[in-house]
């Protein structure tokens, strides 16, 4: 079918996906042709199967019949009520009235017309007269431009509300009465319509494709006999292929999983024209039930090739900037980059915001353009850093550009071998405090936080907890050694590493293995006894092991109904206790088992 | 009292009848109060002080003072609370305004990103529920909290350029369940903004659910709408603020699903996200995978640390002397501790904080008199009776004052002690003094701050809180921070002395409490100080411009910027001054032990943390290096004005001296102000059991020393019993089941045998049934031993209340019965957590607690 024109397009917007537009232009073929039943897409995230489908379906059928599409997404519409609710409405109204919901929902008014019903009735009575004359008088003025909402164009706002509202309400009142024969499709304003479980879907389904003729049927109560809407009838295929696409489909293994089978036979349910199309980044064999269903036709969506790649980011290019510069500065990204990253977002967004970094000693004079060699060894220092913080996002966009503009090339230290954050402390704590922008600064490098004095001493000893093992607490922990007399803490501690140093870099070390659960009483055993201050116990204490569970550094690992013995792991890293012993001088080497 | 008795109820609340407490008031008052039951509770359950005797209305007063009181210091904690934020939140009210307005950064993007800034807010979650409420307003106000205080009359109206209100949800983790939940709570709050009370509307109009973006959208429509017809097309839309309170609370899943969500949303509709990390950046980056990271563009926010939250309170309280009440030592250490060691919690500090206030008030007959504001006329001094001047005259620092009256003048002290008219003369004088001194130390504090700021030496430098807390244990006037503070001004140069005694002046001057205009009659002594001091400077002024006018100077940098050492000074200085400057330091040297040198050596061989260490070392390789060129330079200074040195070395110690003695004189402890017991609050007992409560120990004690919580006389221990057995390890039958079980308990092993433990509690009802009898006999008065049956029935609960009758009846007791009440009872302390069942070993059950507390 496809107009030579949209293909050309389409293929021009999306370099490198040529091959799958054309399938799926081809899959869809004429509007009015069949289509096998369901279409499965995948790939991995960002190779453009959102975008590509997207924009196919707006080019096909956007100008001609933009409501023969759904296009959802399974993240927002995460029950089964919602996608099909979602449906329905972009199939009955197109997207340029979808939005055109005249009823104020915050005027007083409103609420004034819930709250008394005898004046609701008389708005009612009232309203329908006006809103029909309105609608008629308006399809008649402005027949020519279709989609304008004939209660807009009504004079006074005050009015507006009234009728918008009412209309609404009796439409609904009629509708339900004649439910049968009721039309499927407004031009009024849009109707929501309840749909909560498959059956009734199906039978929405149904009656759009028999009736529809593309959202602005003959249709309405109000708008019932306009010369206009006759006109659309007669101009319209009523059996034109109805598209529901389901982007992020893998969410619906987890909200609908019933609704999966249903929707890749919803045209044998229907009977109807009607073609479901699934985006999702995992493949087909995870969504197959098991007990066998229908096969979709499956299109893979590849990773871009450099070629593709680097066409595709010529499409970013910013204006007014030398397009040769650009391309040998993503070339060089893309080599840089591309082992570790492969996600064309990512390099789009390293590119965008390593480029005028790379520009600016050409613009300051300092670099001619074409002395690529000293424009790399420039641009090197930055690549380090980005590859280590601001892909991560350790630092964002903003800060990224922030930090960039604030500090002269030449003064960003991680050339020197310094990095960026060290540079940064100092720059910051030199700085007068009081300067906002050094404030903001300091908040860069935030990654510590303060805990109070005892709390500190709890998470150390779960830490501890949860790396040594219980069989050694007697060794670390105890107040009295087992040959009697007291042992100094020293001596203890002593005793203990030497044991530790045995067999450290053991391949079962727990360090390697990651935290361990232990029961709170050990944990509280372990705090008392590396208090050096005798503390009592007190409600404090267990609030703060509270506390300490909703800030996520600690994991409760029993479940929350379960009262008794409750265990925990630490959520904390060595680097962040180490930093903390610190702070309150306790020196937590000397503690751990088999730590390196 | 049969309404009380009930299978499922344990505890039921009575309140006082009315009828009563008019009784008790018609008795007890002696005005013949006309107030009836309900006042009560009216008062907040104050009460008469029987022991002085009060009038109801002093009761009255009290409540009133308290109210007051508290009042004054709620509204003050905010404010302090408020500005303390005011920078970092009107940086947060920029980053959202400009969030969709600022293109430059997200044009750049080939990604829109979703602006999300991350607020730091300390670890301590309950108290963010204020601060993301007053960050909430702020952010839905029209103007910038910034514009709001400070800016306000320099910027004239119309460049504040009116901007649309912003529409803010606060989203906490206990709504946010799933997304359901989330979306749900997020879309009602948002439409609640708009109108009030009435969502549903839209949901009956469009039969929406309510937790769908498409309700938001077309909410959002609307908004827009309107006002786009009204106002030309400039006018900027709203933006959504969506506040995650507590990100570390949330469900990681629904989080990030609702950022996906808003990021789908963002070309319809401008979201911002502000998300409240109590830790680190990690919690984020552990919490969100980068997909969802990727979606976000952030930055982050640090809002005050709370613990300079609680310096800024204590100060504006205390140090400034702004309230009534001051806190002594004891409970200010005990409230500090529990901040910094437990929970950094301010709304905790608060609320301890009104404990002790109501508690000061509630108790303390002599706080009617604790009012800023008493005067001759006060009604609360008519109120005082005879109880109440004996009170005071047992107040040891009034006993101090009347000692010293005695010295200076005998009858006054004699009046003072035997005169109740005499007396009452005296005490508005005695508060107005106290008051006086609290406003004399506020300023004298300052003071000592500005000196110490003055000087940036690392070490001996003390907290604001560390100081006051000196000065209230009285530590301070002789402390070595002071006297470190004033040789430094010793060894200050001729030039920054002038510099410094300038600035002395003009902190004095700006203070509210010097007014230089006001006459000295006025009496107010700071002034009479500054007069002092402007004395001086006119002196120095003088004298050092004679010099001046000697030699020709052409100095140009007299500050260096390195004000930490200040007695090595350096630099190429104006010759006159140096001259100024050795010649003065030698006049010290002279004067006595070399002070520099000892300071020196103290400065870099003091015991100092590791921390400074670094620091201190470099300073004194610089300070030897110094002492070359000085001594260069003393060589050079032969032609000193020797008259005019003298004179100017005396200048500088008037200095000092004045310094020392303002000091000395303001910073004095409280202790010898008479009546200060009225105004500090100085016991922790009450408080802590309150605020440090050890249930572990209150339960331990209730079971093994039944009696105290009890106060029953039958299990009084008797007297003939042997010293050495302390009542907890007696164990009488008369006690209730479980303290006897928990005293069996108390001597077990590791592994309790259920049969021993069965057989042995047995026994000891046993016992208790024989003596009984014995009684029973003895006595023969059945009344007696009824009573006592009866008390312990009700101690023990229904099933000893059944077997009240039996009991007196039968000789042996129900061996069923016995079985009952002990599984009851074990079933008790399993509750209590003392034991738990095994299956290690049949019949027994596992001890878990070990050592009495
Ligand atoms: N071939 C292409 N030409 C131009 N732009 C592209 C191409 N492929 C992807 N993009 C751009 O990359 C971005 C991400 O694409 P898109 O969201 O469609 O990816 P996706 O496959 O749906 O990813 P996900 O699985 O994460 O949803 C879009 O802005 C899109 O315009
Ligand atoms: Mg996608």
């Amino acid at each position: 079918m496809a107009n030579p024109l949209h293909r050309e397009k389409l293929h021009h917007s999306f370099p490198g996906r040529a091959k799958q537009i054309d399938q799926i232009l081809s899959f869809m073929g004429k509007p009015t042709a069949p289509t096998p039943p369901a279409l499965f897409i995948n790939g991995n995230s960002s190779l453009g199967k959102t975008s590509v489908v997207k924009a196919i379906l707006s080019t096909v059928l956007g100008d001609t019949s933009p409501s023969h599409y759904a296009f959802l997404d399974c993240i927002e519409c995460h029950t089964p009520r919602l996608i099909f609710e979602h449906a329905i409405y972009q199939f009955r109204h197109p997207p340029s009235v979808r939005w055109r919901y005249p009823a104020d929902l915050h005027s007083q008014q409103q609420a004034d017309q819930i709250m008394d019903g005898y004046a609701h009735a008389q708005h009612t009575a009232e309203a329908d007269q006006s809103g029909s004359g309105s609608s008629r008088s308006s399809s008649n003025e402005d027949g020519s431009s279709p989609s304008q909402d004939p209660q807009m164009s009504d004079g006074s706002g005050r009015k507006d509300i009234d009728t918008g509202t009412t209309l609404v309400k009796n439409g609904e009142g009629r509708r339900k009465r004649k439910w049968i024969q009721d039309e499927i499709i407004t031009s009024g304003p849009p109707t929501w319509d309840k749909c909560e479980n498959i059956n009734e879907f199906v039978e929405w389904c149904r009656r759009i494709c028999a009736d529809g003729n593309d959202g602005q049927g003959h249709a309405s109560i109000h708008a019932k006999g306009s010369a206009y809407s006759e006109e659309q009838r007669q101009r319209k295929g009523q059996h034109d292929t109805r598209y529901l696409v389901l982007d992020r489909a893998e969410r619906l293994r987890d909200n609908a999983p019933t609704l999966i089978p249903v929707l890749m036979r919803l045209q044998e349910l229907t009977g109807r024209n009607i073609c479901v199309i699934f985006i999702t980044s995992i493949v087909w064999e995870k969504f197959r039930s098991k007990n066998g269903g229908y096969e979709p036709i499956i299109m893979n969506f590849p990773q871009y090739s450099k070629g593709e790649t680097i066409a595709i980011l010529e499409r970013d290019l910013p204006e007014g900037q030398d397009k040769e510069l650009y391309m040998r500065f993503v070339d060089l990204v893309y080599n840089v980059f591309q082992r570790n990253c492969k996600d064309l977002n990512e390099i789009r967004h390293l590119v965008a915001l390593l480029f005028p970094l790379y520009i600016k000693p050409i613009k300051e004079g300092k670099i001619q353009k074409h002395e690529g060699l000293k424009l790399h060894r420039h641009i090197q220092a930055y690549f380090v850093e980005a590859m280590d913080k601001l892909y991560l996002r350790e630092i964002s966009s903003t800060e990224w550009v922030d930090r960039t503009l604030l500090t002269s090339s030449g003064s960003f230290k991680s050339k020197h071998g310094g990095t960026l954050g060290e540079s940064l402390i100092a720059r910051s704590s030199s700085e007068a405090a009081k300067d906002e922008r050094a404030l903001m600064n300091a908040v860069d490098i935030q990654n510590t936080f303060d805990l109070p004095y005892f709390t500190k001493f709890i998470l150390i000893a779960s830490f501890l907890a949860s790396y040594n093992p219980p069989r050694l607490d007697l060794r670390y922990f105890a107040k009295v050694s087992n040959q009697g007399g007291k042992m100094s803490k020293r001596s203890k501690v002593a005793a203990a590493k030497k044991h530790g140093h045995e067999q450290l870099g053991t391949k079962l070390r727990q360090q390697l293995l990651g935290p361990k659960t232990f029961p709170i009483e050990r944990m509280l055993a372990i705090f008392y006894s590396i208090l050096d201050e005798e503390v009592e116990e007190n409600v404090n204490v267990h609030t703060q092991i509270a506390s300490l569970v909703s800030l996520r550094l600690l994991q409760r690992v029993t479940p929350m109904d379960k009262l008794d013995s409750i265990k925990c792991k630490c959520n904390v890293s060595y680097d962040t206790i180490k930093a903390i012993a610190k702070s309150i001088k306790f020196d937590i080497d000397r503690y751990l088992y088999d730590f390196a | 009292m049969d309404e009380f008795d009930s299978l499922t109820e344990a505890v039921f609340l009575v309140m006082p009848r009315a009828e009563a407490v008019v009784n008790r008031i018609k008795r007890k008052g002696k005005r013949g109060s006309l107030l009836t039951g309900g006042d009560h509770f009216k008062f907040d359950g104050f009460q008469q002080l029987t022991d002085v005797n009060e009038p109801w209305e002093a009761t009255e007063i009290r409540h009133a003072l308290f109210n007051k009181e508290w009042s004054l210091i709620s509204s003050r904690i905010e404010n302090v609370m408020l500005s303390m934020n005011t920078m970092v939140l009107s940086a947060i009210y920029d980053f959202v305004e400009k969030a969709y307005t600022q293109k430059m950064t997200r044009t750049v993007m080939p990604i829109q990103e979703l602006p999300t800034g991350l607020i730091f807010a300390g670890i301590n979650i309950p108290d963010h529920d204020l601060l993301f409420q007053q960050l909430a307003q702020i952010l839905a106000a029209p103007t910038s909290p910034m514009i709001d205080t400070e800016l306000s009359l320099d910027i004239p109206m119309e460049t504040t350029q009116k901007n649309v209100n912003n529409k803010v949800v606060i989203l906490q983790s206990k709504d946010c369940i799933n997304l359901k939940a989330a979306l749900k709570s997020m879309i009602q709050q948002f439409l609640g903004l708009n109108m009030d009370g009435a969502i549903n509307s839209l949901e009956s109009g469009l039969k929406l659910q309510n937790h769908d973006m498409f309700v938001l959208e077309q909410w959002y429509r609307s908004l827009c709408t309107p006002q786009e017809e009204k106002v030309a097309n400039q006018q900027r839309q709203p933006t959504l603020v969506v506040i995650i309170q507590d990100f570390e609370s949330f469900d990681q899943d629904t989080l990030q699903d609702l950022v996906t969500i808003c990021s789908n949303y963002q070309d319809r509709i401008p979201f911002v996200f502000l998300m409240g990390l109590a830790t680190s950046i990690d919690a984020l980056h552990q919490g969100l995978p980068k997909s969802v990271l990727s979606l976000m563009q952030t930055r982050k926010f640090q809002m005050q640390q709370s613990s300079e939250c609680l310096t800024a309170i204590i100060e504006d309280l205390f140090m400034h002397g702004n309230v009534s009440v001051m806190i002594g030592p004891l409970p200010m250490k005990q409230l500090i501790d529990q901040f910094m060691h437990y929970n950094f919690s301010v709304s905790g500090f608060v609320a301890n904080l009104k404990y002790i206030v109501m508690h000061h008030f509630y108790a303390n007959p002599l706080s009617i008199l604790c009012d800023r504001a008493l005067s001759s006329q006060s009604r609360a001094l008519e109120l005082l009776e005879v109880g109440h001047y004996d009170h005071i005259r047992m107040l040891p620092s009034f006993q101090r004052y009347v000692e010293s009256k005695v010295e200076v003048d005998p009858q006054e002290g004699e009046m003072l002690l035997l005169d109740n008219e005499f007396l009452k003369l005296q005490i508005p004088d005695m508060v107005r003094d106290l008051q006086e001194y609290h406003r004399n130390f506020a300023l004298v504090f300052e003071f000592l701050w500005f000196l110490q700021a003055r000087f940036t030496i690392a070490i001996l430098k003390k907290s604001k809180r560390a100081l006051y807390f000196m000065a209230l244990e009285g530590t301070l006037t002789d402390s070595t921070s002071i006297s470190f503070l004033l040789n430094l001004v010793r060894k200050m140069n001729s030039n920054e002395m002038m510099i410094f005694i300038e600035d002395c002046l003009q902190f004095f001057k700006k203070s509210s409490r010097c007014r230089p205009k006001a006459s000295v009659e006025e009496g107010n002594i700071m002034d009479k100080e500054l007069l002092i001091l402007q004395n001086i400077r006119d002196r120095m002024v003088e004298l050092l411009g004679d010099i001046s006018d000697d030699s020709v100077t052409s100095s140009s940098d007299v500050e260096d910027g390195d004000q930490e050492m200040k007695e090595g000074d350096d630099t190429e200085q104006n010759e006159e001054a140096t001259q100024m400057k050795d010649s003065d330091r030698w006049a010290l040297a002279n004067g006595g032990t070399s002070k520099r040198v000892l300071n020196r050596q103290e400065t870099a061989g003091a015991p100092i943390f590791i921390k400074k260490r670094k620091l201190v070392s470099v300073k004194a390789n610089v300070a030897e290096g110094r002492q070359t060129r000085i001594a260069k330079k003393t060589r050079e200074t032969v032609r000193i004005p020797k008259g005019a040195l003298g004179t100017y070395t005396v200048l500088v110690t008037e200095v000092v001296d004045l310094f020392e003695r303002l000091f000395k004189t303001y910073l004095s402890h409280h202790s010898i102000m008479p009546l200060h017991e009225v105004f500090y609050y100085s016991q922790i007992k009450i408080q802590q059991k309150a605020f440090l409560p050890q249930p572990r120990v209150s339960i331990q004690t209730a079971l093994g020393q039944p009696e105290l919580y009890l106060n029953c006389k039958c299990c009084q221990v008797p007297s003939n019993t042997a010293a050495f057995i302390s009542p907890a390890e007696m164990v009488l039958s008369t006690q209730h089941d479980t303290c006897i079980l928990y005293k069996l308990y108390v001597e077990c092993g590791r592994m309790i045998n259920m049969y021993d433990w069965f057989t042995a509690f047995g026994m000891i009802l046993e016992r208790g049934t024989q003596s009984d009898n014995q009684q029973d006999r003895s006595m023969s008065n059945g009344d007696e031993s009824n009573t006592l049956a009866h008390k312990r029935s009700k101690k023990r609960g229904k099933v000893s209340m059944a077997a009240k009758s039996k009991s007196l009846k039968e000789q042996n007791l129900d061996q069923k019965e016995v079985q009952a009440r002990f599984i009851s009872g074990v079933a008790e302390l399993q509750f209590m957590g003392f034991i738990k069942p095994t299956n290690r070993k049949t019949d027994h059950v596992q001890r878990l607690t070990w050592g009495n507390i």
